[in-house]
């Protein structure tokens, strides 16, 4: 894992963005507390973390509209308290509530902004095209905006936040509340803006699939803290317990069948998941396939298929703050729920 | 089918007065209002008119003549109706009174105390702006009574009497006939005006902050003053639009001649730049961190009867108190209606405009800087 405040450069490029001993108080209350982080050029970073947890507050900071109580941060090498300018020139930002304007098309909005950055009418409308193209848009463009889905409205931010041609795109929780549908297409968007150039890509989320498909390093953001860092495989390499493995045989899972599973030197436990079914927790990262196999085949079984489990970015989460994710995004105390239906 | 319970209906009721105590300063303005409206409203309309200048243009000389003046004297000092001064010719008089600068010449004509010796009836002019009516009709009404002792009410008026010639008093409109509907046309521009210095502002400006879009555009290289400048722009051009409109109805609705042709509508939109300028601008200072869309729409009554009623568009402004003057004189809405009114009904040029466009243009300069200066670029 690596501790992200000098990580290292793989593409000897500067660095996208450099967050150093970041803090922001309100009043009493710390939102974010000297958080320290590199972001490499090129690469898509996550902030991962429940609400509440200070992602947004970290976000506005970067993107200009809140000031750090103290600390440093820099985007593209300016400062984002003080070369406020320079910073916006560089960054294109999607943020978390709704920001279109209903009472302009797509193709207005697109226009608007690109007056905003200074850019010249024919580079303006060029670019609005590939954009509008790019999300699927273009039958839509001469619709007000009022008139969107949720997830269309997302992709109209998108092309909005990128018709400058950003060095870092700053996205802000970017598909909650859309649809499932909606959520894979900002998805596919996304993994397009990586395999084109060299824009970074800043992601707050509070989805650990979304983080885990679309991250090339992740900061795991817990009570306005950094708890843990590094790419999500390096993260869940960190969980105890290591992975699962679930054989289904051919047939029912005898005792001495199981007996024979939780000998295997890389099996920590062994249990019957379902009749045919056995679940392996392993030691290490080996998978004993020549193993089960073989014990398989001295009690009259076969295998019929065999399912790694790895540890997903709720156990990382859960074994850095202990709890879970919507546990945390719940609230700071849990009770017992009582029945709600009857 | 039709279902009715209470406790619905309750319910609803329950809503929304749990969102009224939550927001207690926006129930300050609906409490305030009405003692507002009495108070301004008290104060603006009704009231005694007083310090009206009058010039007096003497060509008599004779003792007649020093009655006459003697008069006016007593009705300034008893009444503090009139502020009397001496003009030497009664066509400066009338320039000046064209100009704004009288709202009424008293003309003693020659042979005035030759008549009056002689037991005629001495014929006294009065000639009154009369585009501000009701101070023509009070000042006509006073010296009749003055100058007219055997009527009964003359002393209740508070006019201190004595014997002495026989005085006609003959009213002459500087301007021919005004409707009131006509006097009305300056405040009713005035007031399109500010419902669209209210409506593009302060509310649309305060429901595009709450909706987000102000957060889109502060990611951007956008400044505050690109904000303030564009958002100005827009609402002054649809001032100017609805501004446009309602003069050209006004005219035809109210037959309004166009006195000065041209060169008054010309003078008559830059009165509406300045003034469009100015309240829109006033709206974004007082909204510049506004963020509940609830505040400006609270708010709107009140800052229609602190701007408006004491304006002088309804009622003369020589009617208010001291602290209602202090009021209007700090709105440029008194300003916008003199002038638009001295263009409209007067034709006059230039420079008689010239004082009430400088103090708009001042007012508005300065709510550009506050505007600016508070407008918030962060969240």
């Amino acid at each position: 894992m690596s501790n992200g405040v000098h990580a290292p450069n793989g593409n000897g490029l500067p660095p996208a963005i450099v967050v150093e001993k970041l803090t922001k108080k309100f009043g009493d209350f710390t939102a974010d507390d000297a958080l320290d982080f590199t972001v490499l050029q090129g690469e898509i970073f996550g902030i991962l973390g429940p609400n509440g947890a200070g992602k947004s507050t970290l976000i506005r900071m970067l993107n200009t509209l809140l000031v750090p109580t103290s600390g440093r941060a820099t985007v593209m090498g300016h400062d984002v308290a003080r070369e406020t300018v320079a910073v916006r020139h560089e960054i294109g930002v999607i943020p978390q509530g709704n920001t279109v304007d209903g009472d302009l098309t797509a193709w207005e909005s697109l226009d608007l902004y690109g007056k905003f950055y200074g850019m010249g009418r024919r580079q303006r409308q060029q670019r609005a095209r590939e954009l509008l193209e790019a999300v699927g848009l273009t039958e839509w463009k001469d619709k007000a905006a009022g008139t969107y889905s949720g997830g269309m409205r997302r992709r109209l931010e998108i092309a909005r936040g990128l018709i400058h041609r950003p060095h870092v795109f700053i996205l802000d929780e970017p598909t909650t509340g859309l649809d499932p549908q909606s959520r894979r297409v900002i998805w596919e968007l996304l993994e397009r803006l990586r395999g084109e150039g060299d824009l970074t890509i800043l992601l707050c989320t509070h989805y650990m699939d979304e983080a885990d498909r679309l991250c090339d390093r992740l900061a795991i953001v817990d009570h306005g803290k950094i708890v843990a860092l590094g790419t999500p495989r390096e993260l869940k390499a960190t969980v105890p317990g290591k992975d699962v493995l679930t054989v289904r045989f051919l047939k029912e899972v005898d005792p001495a069948l199981l007996a024979a599973l939780k000998a295997l030197p890389e099996v920590h436990e062994a249990g019957i998941e379902e009749p045919h079914v056995a679940r392996l927790s392993l030691e290490a990262d080996v998978v004993p396939m020549e193993g089960v196999t073989e014990a398989s085949r001295a009690h009259d079984n076969r295998v019929q298929n065999i399912t790694l489990l790895e540890p997903t970015l709720e156990d990382v989460f859960i074994h850095y703050t202990g709890r879970g994710l919507r546990d945390a995004a719940a609230g700071e105390y849990t009770y017992a729920m009582p029945a709600i239906m009857r | 089918m039709f279902e009715f319970k209470w406790s619905r209906l309750l319910a609803v009721a329950e809503r929304d007065l749990r969102r009224f105590r939550r927001n207690t300063t926006l129930m300050i303005p609906m409490a305030l209002m009405p003692i507002i409206y009495l108070v301004i409203l008290g104060k603006a309309m009704g009231g005694d008119l007083h310090g009206l200048r009058v010039a007096l243009v003497d060509e008599d000389h004779g003792p007649a003549a020093v009655v006459v003046h003697d008069r006016l004297i007593t009705l300034q000092q008893s009444r503090n109706l009139f502020r009397v001064e001496d003009e030497a010719s009664p066509s400066r008089a009338v320039a000046r009174l064209r100009q704004g600068d009288y709202k009424a010449v008293v003309i003693v004509p020659e042979q005035f105390s030759a008549s009056a010796a002689r037991g005629e009836r001495a014929r006294l002019g009065v000639i009154v702006d009369n585009t501000d009516n009701t101070s023509a009709s009070v000042i006509e009404s006073v010296l009749r009574g003055a100058f007219a002792p055997s009527l009964p009410g003359a002393a209740a008026a508070g006019v201190v009497l004595s014997s002495g010639p026989h005085i006609e008093v003959q009213r002459v409109d500087v301007y021919g006939h005004k409707e009131f509907m006509q006097y009305l046309v300056a405040g009713v521009i005035a007031l399109a005006l500010f419902f669209v210095a209210m409506l593009a502002g302060g509310i649309i400006l305060v429901d595009d902050r709450a909706k987000g879009v102000h957060e889109g555009y502060f990611v951007t290289p956008l400044s505050s003053l690109d904000m303030v400048g564009g958002l100005t722009l827009s609402a002054t051009t649809l001032a100017m639009i609805i501004g446009t409109i309602v003069l050209g109805s006004s005219i035809l609705i109210a037959r309004l001649p166009v006195i000065g042709g041209v060169k008054t509508i010309a003078l008559t939109l830059l009165a509406i730049l300045l003034l469009a300028l100015g309240l829109i601008l006033f709206m974004f200072t007082l909204m510049a961190r506004v963020s509940n869309p609830l505040t400006p729409r609270a708010l709107f009554g009140i800052l229609n009867v602190l701007t408006f009623f004491p304006s002088g568009a309804l009622y003369p402004t020589e009617s208010y108190p001291g602290w209602l003057n202090a009021i209007s004189a700090a709105f440029p809405m008194r300003y916008a209606v003199h002038s638009l009114r001295n263009l409209l009904l007067k034709g006059v040029g230039f420079q008689a405009v010239l004082p009430d466009f400088l103090v708009m243009a001042g007012f508005a300069a300065v709510m550009l800087v506050l505007a600016a200066t508070l407008f918030k670029r962060t969240l």
